[in-house]
């Protein structure tokens, strides 16, 4: 709990500073609004247009959260692929980092071609770029069991199943949740940037990303800010959801997965 | 428990075990042990102690000879054995009760009220029964140790094998656990194999001492330790005891000292 609040408050901190100084370069600056609005215009215009807000806010949660979980359910089963053999791994890992090197912006108009530009494609987007940080980590976790816990199962002659569900899956689990709580926020960031190109020839999608490209286009600054603290204020959620996820799963046996063989 | 008229319980005869990168580890190891036997492996590091044990386990592969664990190869009589290892191996995401059950549940044969039954009363003999409800981070080195012996106890095993289980602990637990252990023993009379670097451990424990020799790894010398009866705490300053000390720590500098071969 005092992690969590230390997570939260000096964060926190930060952003009243940033507001404040934010508020007084407009003010002594005289920067035109259309280039950087007030901290109370975008407040303004956060609660009057808090409607569209509201509404874009549920497409992007929906088009990051489904590719999200489809990716920690496919990232999870290609590590549990991965981790049964080194030849496997070596053989398939690169193609995973290309995966990881090839910039969102350039898959993404891609995808929005082949699958066409609806939400789906858009939870694609998503699912691709939250995709490696889950294999990565959970792969890692599930190889580095220790032998002698190997053995133990060996020795007990449990099957191949009961090593999996005992044993590797809940030492991984560490490993998981690094990988969930890169993903949470990077989920966000693919939705945003795949209705970028979603909103060329997209109509009725009206998500984060699309109203941003709008808005910019209309030099509506002022609801652009509002756009952007509404797509971090979703990725935080996400963050802190799985956050709060990950506390209540390891809390009992946390530090000692991390140092399970310090005697 | 078998009524076969072996006429060894544990008989290894002329194990060799070479690695892939040609270094051979083990040479023509040949011993037996009988029922209720506590033999202990003792002889210089990276001479093959826990390489042996774990042929003796069927956790590595034989090269040449044979080894049959009451008529049985390694792998079939994991049923009838357990091996504690030298870090206590306990599952930290699983509580102190639910991971001395760990092996009953994989065996899946005993119900869970049974489980319950069997967990309690190994905790209650090895004194950790107001602790099964935490977790192993949460217990001390020596408490996560008896937590292991627990655990391989409770599967009934007739046979035990140690890799150097009190090693990393302070000299003082390691005699508690050792009297503990031999405790044990007299309740549940199991045959051990017990890996360890500590001379008197060995000599207080064990009923035969194997000393090995290094590259490859051998028998150089068997000690037996005659002392009858139920030993206790105050056997450790008897001459005899001494003696033996005396007269396994001279063998095992001798091996230390000379590499090639000698036959006694
Ligand atoms: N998988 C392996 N492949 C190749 N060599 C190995 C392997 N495992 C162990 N060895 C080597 O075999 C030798 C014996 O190892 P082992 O662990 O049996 O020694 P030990 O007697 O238990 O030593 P210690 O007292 O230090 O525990 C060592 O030289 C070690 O480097
Ligand atoms: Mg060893």
């Amino acid at each position: 709990m005092r992690r969590l609040l230390a997570q939260v408050g000096w964060p926190l901190a930060v952003l009243v500073a940033v507001i404040t100084v934010w508020d007084l370069a407009c003010r002594w600056l005289a920067i035109p609004a259309y280039v950087l609005p007030p901290p109370e215009a975008v407040l303004r215009v956060l609660v009057e247009r808090r409607g569209n807000l509201a509404s874009a806010f549920r497409v992007t949660a929906v088009e990051a959260g489904g590719g999200y979980l489809m990716s920690i359910v496919a990232g999870v089963l290609i590590a549990l692929f991965f981790a049964r053999s080194p030849l496997i791994r070596r053989s398939l890992y690169p193609y995973t980092i290309v995966l990881q090197t090839v910039p969102i912006v350039a898959i993404a108009p891609l995808i929005l071609m082949w699958f066409g530009s609806g939400l789906r494609s858009v939870m694609l987007v998503a699912f691709v770029i939250c995709l490696f940080p889950i294999i990565a980590n959970t792969t890692q976790g599930l190889i580095s069991v220790p032998r002698n816990l190997i053995d133990l199962f060996a020795m007990a002659n449990a099957p191949r199943s009961a090593q999996l569900l005992k044993l590797r899956l809940p030492y991984a689990l560490p490993s998981l949740f690094v990988g969930l709580r890169i993903s949470a926020g990077i989920s966000v960031i693919g939705a945003v940037t795949g209705e970028l190109f979603a909103s060329s020839n997209a109509v009725g999608e009206g998500g984060l990303g699309y109203s941003i490209t709008y808005a910019n286009s209309q030099l509506q600054t002022d609801y652009l800010f509002a756009l952007v603290l509404t797509a971090s204020l979703l990725g935080f959620l996400f963050f802190f959801t799985v956050a709060a996820l990950e506390w209540l799963c390891l809390r009992q046996w946390h530090e000692s997965a991390m140092r399970a063989d310090a005697d | 428990m078998s009524t076969t008229p072996q006429p060894a319980f544990i008989s290894v005869v002329g194990a060799t075990k070479r690695w892939s990168n040609g270094v051979t580890v083990l040479d023509g190891i040949t011993l037996t042990a009988d029922r209720g036997d506590f033999v202990s492996l003792i002889g210089p590091s990276g001479c093959g102690k826990s390489t042996l044990l774990r042929i003796l386990a069927g956790l590595t592969p034989l090269g040449a000879g044979s080894v049959r664990l009451d008529g049985m190869a390694p792998e079939a009589a994991r049923e009838i054995m357990s091996f504690i290892f030298q870090d206590a191996t306990l599952l930290p995401w699983r509580t102190v009760r639910s991971n001395v059950e760990l092996g009953l549940e994989l065996e899946g044969r005993t119900p869970t009220a049974q489980r319950r039954e069997i967990s309690a009363s190994m905790l209650r003999l090895v004194g950790l029964s107001d602790v099964a409800h935490l977790h192993p981070r949460q217990l001390s080195g020596g408490m996560r140790m008896r937590v292991s012996i627990a655990r391989a106890l409770a599967t009934r095993p007739r046979i035990l094998l140690m890799d150097e289980p009190f090693g990393a602990l302070d000299e003082m637990t390691r005699d508690l656990l050792n009297e503990e252990l031999l405790r044990l023993r007299e309740q549940e009379r199991f045959t051990t194999f017990f890996v360890t670097h500590s001379v008197s451990e060995a000599v207080f424990l064990s009923t035969r001492i194997l000393v090995l020799a290094a590259k490859p790894g051998r028998i150089a010398r068997e000690i037996r330790v005659p002392f009858e009866g139920p030993r206790s705490a105050e056997l450790r300053s008897a001459p005899e005891f001494l003696r033996l000390v005396g007269e396994v720590s001279t063998a095992l500098r001798s091996v230390q000292c000379d590499n090639p071969p000698e036959n006694p």
